[in-house]
């Protein structure tokens, strides 16, 4: 960029990022910073240091980021009849959303349009201004994109694509030279400035964030075939026989001018299913396009079933978790309810668990996740659960193995989740009263 | 309550906390496992509907500047009202007082667009709507309300302020910091007064030399002024001493308080701390206890309150204490009575004991 606009030469380029390399920021943000020096000099720089360093005229983005929330997350069942997966809540104080968005602002990253469509008003109110992630800036910020109506009708979003297709005229209002795609629903630590420096390494027109996952799983993922110097040969979506390990994290970047002619083309293909996975990326693939893979080492989860929603849950209760949520450089933001800290009574006992504040426990906690306002009572037991947010749990209840939506009331006497069975998991939904005295196993909602 | 103001005045640092309040103020005083004592006060006056409200500190305190921040936690960062912190113009050695420094801000009071205000210092300890004290006090056209709270236990306490009252409820005397308790009416030094009066007291005041509102403004005119007593009946915690800092905060971990303060109709605002949700290892032990978040536990504890990013080792054991923020309490200590200011270590198979009515207290960031 810097030499095919003309701004430096290489040689200052190099000097003056010697220079800059003091501020702390992305690499991109000091290479701004030092062509913002040359031509408008020290007001221009800081200017630009201050605005992230991605612009070069107001408001103009080197890189913004495109959430893809507006899935039903119909796997999650009766967890999302009422709020949008990114929704869901996660980890005892979060939403799966907050990972992305954290992710965005530690990154860098202050201009993030997520797309919404299926249940958005719990997304909408959540999202707010985005004070909690950092994201309530001057000239950048969070927008919530709905599908609307304009001149000649309106349509929902028919697929991941097309959700972008119709909100080129946001994207280009920013005028981004790279744009971030994430998925709204997994469950990750990431710093996108890496994968974007690589990314301008490679001079790619795409890279795809990838992982390697254990080869007996390889088969339910998107998988990238690599050669030497990490450029993609091809791209299998769901392989029956996979031959490699390499999977796609549903994290890509794309230079914009180029994935804007991408999709103008597949919007005027009917046969298209309008999606990045099934037909942008083979397609690019499929014309030279220079794809790269970004490899990612770390703890990533599609949280997108009930059963590894509840297992990313119980993964944070290891001695040594793969996720931590307490690094001071890495923080994970959500939103503040206001609750007190949290009291545990005089007969209770609570090990190998998360509790978060505003609940009160009189019972037994043992391996479980508790969100905010949960409330258990005398002689209750809750073993290997997720109680979601504001759950009241009665007298003598036994909870096993089981996900408990919001706001749901359990009654006295009542016994959730097999006795015997080890295996498997009892959901039940938000927003219940579960009277005294039953038993019960499967899904409740 | 659009036409009420809040004040609430920071600048008293009474000297009976030991260490624990040469680096704060009385305001900024951790309390009940995340607030500081301040939080009350500011969210009582933002859940009673009051959003002009002003701190009158002493100084420019760090502790108080860091908490607040802007006061987006108490929505006190809006356009129309907001948060002011008012500190004096010049920082002089002498004692200018609570009128001296409104002196200095009556600007700020003939600015303001509302005619009544509340008057608080941030001692008190309660979850209070002040609806029904401020229409109390315009139905009697009062001149000034003070809240209070009658106690059959006659027990001195230092630093209470004590009123007498006719059949009428109008004030006829009052007294503050008697040695001996001659009233069971203890104020709760809340104050409802019309801001002009409160402007012209102050002016007053000051012309003549004098510094403090309530003694000399209120108390030496208290027959020429129509003073009233509004009795509140809620949970009410006076933090006038260590003994009863330490003690109402351990009160917290009766159920009856807890539900007073923190279920009742009215949230208590406070900074937010980006922490995750508390962390219970297998070996933990806990019973009876308040535990804050970002904490993680994996020894013994009983009667205690924890305040955020607390760690307990495994083998460590705490009871009855206050374990404030950042604190680290390793293998084999044993902790009785005693407050831990924040970022505090304990080193391995130490031993602390203080007593229920003269706890322990160890200053912030020592190492044992």
């Amino acid at each position: 960029m810097v030499v095919r606009r003309n701004y430096l030469t290489e040689e200052e380029l190099v000097e003056l990022i010697a220079l800059t390399g003091i501020l702390p920021g992305p690499s991109s943000t000091q290479t701004i910073v030092a062509i913002g020096h040359k031509i408008g000099g020290p007001f221009l720089a800081f200017d630009q240091y201050e605005n992230g360093g991605c612009c070069m005229v107001q408001p103009k983005r080197e890189c913004i980021a495109m959430i893809l929330a507006g899935g039903q997350g119909s796997r999650l069942e009766i967890l999302t009849s009422k709020v949008a997966k990114p929704a869901v809540p996660f980890g005892g104080k979060y939403r799966i959303i907050d990972f992305s968005l954290s992710n965005c602002s530690n990154s860098g990253i202050y201009t993030v349009g997520v797309l919404v469509q299926y249940q958005p008003l719990a997304l909408n109110s959540y999202l707010g201004i985005g004070a909690p992630w950092g994201l309530d800036r001057r000239n950048a910020g969070v927008t919530v994109l709905p599908p609307f109506v304009r001149t000649g009708g309106g349509e929902w979003y028919k697929g991941t694509a097309n959700a972008l297709f119709q909100n080129i005229e946001f994207i280009e209002m920013y005028d981004p030279e790279y744009i971030l795609v994430l998925s709204g629903d997994h469950v990750y630590k990431m710093d996108y400035s890496l994968m974007l420096d690589f990314h301008k390494e490679q001079q790619a027109a795409t890279t795809i964030a990838s992982i390697q996952v254990p080869w007996e799983e390889a088969s339910r993922f998107g998988i990238l075939d690599c050669s030497e110097d990490m450029s993609i040969v091809e791209f299998a979506e769901k392989p029956l026989e996979p031959k490699n390990n390499l999977a796609s994290m549903g994290v890509y970047i794309f230079n914009w001018q180029v994935l804007k002619h991408y999709l103008e083309l597949d919007e005027v293909d009917t046969s298209s299913a309008h999606d990045f996975g099934r037909n942008i990326i083979p397609t690019m693939l499929n014309n030279g396009e220079k794809m790269s893979a970004y490899l990612y080492n770390g703890y990533w989860k599609d949280v997108g079933t009930l059963e590894s929603l509840w297992q990313a849950n119980m993964d944070l209760l290891a001695d040594n978790p793969l996720l931590t949520l307490d690094d001071p450089n890495w923080r994970i933001y959500s939103t503040n309810p206001s609750k007190p800290a949290q009291y545990i009574g005089k007969n209770a006992t609570v090990s190998e668990s998360l509790v978060n504040e505003g609940c009160y426990i009189e019972g037994d906690v043992k391996h479980s996740v508790l969100f905010t306002g949960v409330t258990i009572g005398k002689g209750s037991k809750v073993i290997d659960s997720v109680l979601m947010p504001n759950v009241r749990v009665g007298n003598n209840v036994v909870i096993h193995r089981s996900i408990v939506g919001s706001e749901t009331v359990i009654e006295d006497h009542t016994y959730i989740g097999e006795r015997h069975n080890t295996e498997r998991l009892t959901v039940v939904g938000g927003s219940l009263t579960i009277p005294s005295r039953k038993e019960l196993i499967g899904t409740i909602g | 309550m659009k036409n009420v103001m809040g004040v609430i005045n920071v600048t008293e640092s009474p000297d009976m906390f030991q260490g624990l309040i040469t680096n704060r103020t009385l305001a900024t005083l951790p309390f009940g496992g995340r607030y500081c004592l301040i939080d009350f006060i500011l969210s009582n006056m933002v859940n009673s509907n009051i959003y002009n409200v002003g701190i009158f500190a002493k100084n420019y305190s760090r502790s108080l500047m860091d908490h607040i921040g802007t006061a987006s936690e108490w929505d006190l960062n809006k356009r129309q009202d907001r948060l002011f912190i008012l500190t004096p113009h010049q920082t002089t050695t002498d004692d200018i007082g609570d009128a001296g420094l409104l002196y200095q801000h009556l600007d700020y009071f003939e600015r303001s667009t509302q005619d009544v205000v509340v008057l608080a210092d941030s001692s008190t300890v309660s979850n209070i709507n002040f609806t029904d004290a401020v229409q109390f006090h315009l139905d009697k056209k009062a001149d000034i309300t003070v809240m209070y709270q009658s106690r059959d236990v006659l027990k001195v306490k230092p630093n209470c302020t004590l009123i007498d009252l006719d059949a009428n409820q109008r004030v006829t005397g009052m007294e503050i910091n008697p040695f001996y308790r001659r009233s069971k009416n203890m104020s709760l030094k809340i104050y409802i007064i019309s801001k002009t009066l409160l402007m012209e007291l102050v002016d007053q005041l000051v012309s003549r030399g004098e510094k403090h509102i309530v003694m000399d403004g209120i108390v030496k005119n208290i027959s020429s002024l129509k003073v009233y007593g509004f009795d509140y009946q809620g949970y009410l915690a006076c933090v006038c001493s260590l003994q009863s800092y330490y003690h109402h905060n351990m009160n917290l971990l009766q159920p009856e308080v807890w539900g007073e303060l923190f279920s009742k109709p009215g949230l208590i605002y406070t900074k937010f701390i980006n922490a995750p949700p508390a962390n219970y290892r297998n070996t933990a032990k806990v019973k009876n206890s308040i535990v804050a978040n970002g904490c993680v536990i994996e020894g013994h504890i009983e009667n205690c309150i924890i305040f955020p990013d607390v760690k307990v080792e495994a083998g460590a054991y705490v009871k009855d204490s206050l374990i404030m923020h950042r604190s680290v309490l390793k293998t084999g200590c044993h902790l009785q009575n005693v407050i831990l200011d924040k970022e505090v270590t304990v080193t391995e198979n130490k031993h602390l004991v203080g007593d229920w009515n003269y706890p322990l207290v160890v200053e912030k960031k020592v190492s044992l």
